[in-house]
């Protein structure tokens, strides 16, 4: 079980929830329950192929799954789960 | 720079057909804020977030929330930390605001979205883009993502 911190740009696909409870034991179980949960969100989330959209980056607690297990992580109860759209532009 | 502001516009990137019917709002204190960012970063892109609340016909800003340019050409690209991120959106839960949007700087260049922005954008953020030159001129212009374009949204600045 974690709380999923759902970011501004993605919460008009779940009713304007900004914290969503998932009961997954890992990082990948509890972004697929949430897709599930939230049916429009979910291809927002992932790509055809079901892995997640490259411009989404997630974190547990402070740290970047890539530097952990990636989606294989273990997630517990006190874990904050948040998804991160990648934030970039520039003039050229 | 090129002779004239329509020489950067590029039409697959702006729509000048339409406007943002929901129009951004901010004080005198917010708009000095984001020239002098502008001003202390030139000749360096800089970037941060506007919070505060949205109405229906209004993107109400009243903090700003200045982040680190972590991109590696700086002058001229700007990318935001997903921790940076995380704690924009944690912060702004705590205080009950919206995250309304993005702001960043155009160094010599107008406050035009160009493709790079246009590729990152998303259709609920404001983006103002702040241009500034080397004299320390700067016009901020603000725009929204839709129909993968952006579209330039009006400013009202209060006293």
């Amino acid at each position: 079980m974690a709380t999923i911190i759902i970011p501004t740009p993605l919460r008009k696909f779940t009713d304007n929830k900004a914290k969503i409870i998932t009961s997954g034991k890992s990082v990948g179980e509890s972004i697929t329950q949430l897709g599930e949960l939230h049916p429009d969100l979910s291809k927002h989330l992932f790509k055809q192929c079901g892995t997640l959209q490259s411009f989404l980056k997630i974190y547990v607690g402070d740290r970047d799954i890539k530097s952990l297990k990636n989606e294989e992580t273990p997630v517990k109860d006190e874990d904050v789960i948040s998804i991160i759209p990648a934030i970039a532009g520039g003039k050229i | 720079m090129k002779a004239t502001v329509e020489e950067y516009l590029d039409l697959s990137v702006v729509d000048i057909t339409k406007k943002e019917q929901v129009e951004l709002r901010y004080n005198e204190a917010i708009e000095a804020e984001l020239v002098q960012v502008a001003r202390n970063g030139y000749p360096y892109e800089i970037a941060g977030f506007l919070l505060g609340k949205k109405s229906e016909d209004a993107d109400l800003v009243s903090e700003v929330y200045p982040v680190e340019n972590v991109a590696k050409e700086q002058e001229r690209k700007f990318e935001i930390h997903g921790l940076d991120y995380l704690k924009v959106e944690a912060y702004a839960l705590e205080n009950k605001l919206d995250v309304i949007g993005i702001y960043h700087s155009h160094p010599d260049y107008p406050a035009i979205p160009s493709k790079h922005d246009l590729e990152f954008a998303q259709s609920v953020f404001a983006y103002a883009i702040v241009s500034v030159d080397g004299n320390g001129d700067t016009l901020i212009n603000s725009w929204k993502k839709s129909n993968k374009k952006f579209i330039q949204q009006s400013i009202l600045i209060r006293s």
